[in-house]
């Protein structure tokens, strides 16, 4: 039989900063901030921890959190290079290095200054430079990319969404939903930058075209702050209150993972490969699922993922998220916290701390009720994707 | 130097790197009028982007070789916000992604027609823009008719 990571580990500790525009802390503050809460939140010693990955481009290393932590011996460490599908991967990282005894208490932190720090859109010619760290071969982004004009993520997304509505023709009020829904749950969650600023159908509707078809309130939130949540062995389990297991969990990658304009099929992502593999390890079906935390730097990739992932066929996600299937009361509340597009864009991380917060029966007035099931995704750079099946 | 000039200088715009050694010969092309792609030369397939060895055959010698400029829109978008000073009097402008023969695609931007009138399947041929004596961009515009 093949051997399986399926319940082999759990995360035990979540922390978050205040989800903020505009702060004075560095970057590395507002990461160590986290972390000390994940610690706390979990009730054990920061210098417990022997092992850390900050996955995602961040000038915060590893070593970093050894002198702030305390750490008397760092045993492992890694970083992602998969953008908002960075924070997954690391996690299976983690339950990988703690499975094998490498490591028992792996911190997984990351943030993101997107308000205070190097701002998309803002004409700054560093953002290129920033991004050619971030993206893969560059090489490809300065010589076939920028000098057309093709430069910050809603001008990628948006050529993949423009073939997806030539190929399938769905109903372009997918994306509404979405982006209503995110903002509607946001209401209800204490941490959301956007709670008290409710979004109406006019709202979206008057909202501008950026990259035609996505408007403004098509794009996640520019924010700061940061995460952390901590993974140990199953074989510690038992020392939590509420350990939250990782049934499954995959890592994908498109074929041609540097370069969208020349995939075979556009519309294959990462998570296209990744699902099933998360699935089979969960051992669970679609129907399964009690809530999902879709990575949602935009709307549009919300329905796409839906899609890939396979809660419906291609081209018919704006069909499954209408009539209320994707809030509260509906078969699949999605971001219940309010999403990268309403709560607040931390690398996805502040999914997998909210899919913690539900399956703990600690969310609130967010809270799904008897949720047991819960499905995290990230997406990343030019279509790069995780997901992970997590359970109580 | 004119006024003009002075203007364009400040605002920033970003140029293929002619010191890429991958994409030299490209680039170099492009300045003569051509279009060029790898070739692989022990499965004779066309490889674009280029890359550092054949993904088919690893030991393959690659040579550069034309390609003809036609193709039809893949996909497309309509870029209406300049995310950079330089596109503040270029907005509204499209950037299509054109398949071409052996299924090859190149992105750049249009010439020749309102980018509100772009849809995908029109034909398209290439077009260039001499930006200076080493630089020539790669654009397309609607193909005539014979």
């Amino acid at each position: 039989m093949k051997q399986s990571l399926s319940d082999r580990a759990c995360l035990v500790g979540v922390g978050e900063t205040d989800y903020v525009r505009g702060t004075d802390k560095t970057l590395a503050q507002l990461m160590i901030e986290a972390a000390i809460h994940a610690c706390r939140n979990a009730g054990i010693e920061p210098a417990e921890i022997d092992g850390v990955i900050s996955p995602w481009l961040t000038n915060v290393r590893c070593e970093d959190f050894v002198a702030h932590l305390g750490i008397k011996e760092l045993k492992f460490s890694g970083r992602h290079e998969m953008g908002g599908a960075s924070s997954i991967a690391a996690i299976q990282t983690a339950a990988l290095a703690v499975d094998q005894g490498i490591a028992e208490y792996v911190l997984v932190a990351t943030g993101q200054k997107g308000y205070s720090g190097v701002r998309l859109g803002a004409g700054d010619p560093s953002f290129l430079e920033l991004n050619n760290q971030i993206m893969p071969n560059p090489d490809y982004r300065d010589n076939l990319e920028y000098p057309y004009g093709l430069m910050v993520p809603m001008q990628y997304y948006t050529l993949h969404a423009n073939r997806w509505f030539y190929e399938y023709n769905p109903d372009p009020k997918g994306m509404q939903t979405v982006a209503l829904t995110c903002r509607k749950h946001a209401q209800l969650n204490n941490k959301a930058y956007m709670q008290g600023r409710p979004m109406t159908e006019e709202d979206y509707q008057n909202s501008p075209v950026l990259v035609a078809p996505f408007r403004l309130l098509d794009c996640s939130l520019e924010t700061d702050g940061a995460g952390a949540v901590i993974v140990t062995s199953a074989r510690n389990a038992h020392r939590f209150k509420k350990p939250i297991y990782i049934g499954g969990i995959a890592e994908g990658h498109p074929q041609g993972p540097d370069d969208l304009i020349s995939r075979q099929d556009i519309l294959n992502m990462g998570i296209t490969q990744a699902a099933p593999h998360a699935f089979d390890m969960a051992g669970i079906k679609h129907d399964d699922i009690d809530f999902a935390e879709i990575y949602d730097c935009f709307t549009f990739i919300v329905l796409r993922q839906l899609e890939e992932i396979g809660f419906c066929e291609r081209g018919q996600a704006s069909e499954f998220v209408k009539d209320g299937r994707i809030t509260y009361g509906g078969a699949l509340p999605i971001n219940t916290h309010g999403g990268l597009l309403s709560q607040a864009h931390i690398v996805g991380i502040n999914h997998v701390i909210e899919a913690i917060h539900q399956l703990r029966h600690e969310a609130g007035a967010a809270q799904v009720q008897g949720a047991q099931i819960g499905l995290v995704t990230g997406y990343g750079d030019l279509g790069d994707g995780s997901l992970a099946i997590l359970h109580n | 130097m004119n006024a003009v000039n002075v203007t364009e200088e400040t605002l920033f715009r970003p140029l293929p790197k002619l010191d890429s050694v991958l994409f030299k010969p490209f680039l170099e092309g492009a300045a003569r009028g051509e279009l060029l792609v790898q070739e692989c030369q022990q499965t004779r397939k066309k490889i674009w982007p280029p890359r550092l060895i054949s993904p088919y055959a690893p030991d393959a010698e690659l040579r550069w070789v034309p390609i003809e400029g036609k193709g039809k829109v893949y996909t497309f978008n309509v870029v209406h916000r300049a995310f950079f000073p330089y596109y503040k009097e270029k907005v509204p402008y499209a950037i299509v992604i054109v398949e071409l023969e052996d299924g090859i695609r190149m992105l750049g931007n249009t010439m020749g027609i309102n980018p509100n009138s772009i849809s995908i399947g029109m034909p398209m041929e290439v077009a260039f823009e001499k930006v200076d004596e080493e630089i020539v961009l790669v654009h397309w515009q609607p193909q005539k008719d014979d």
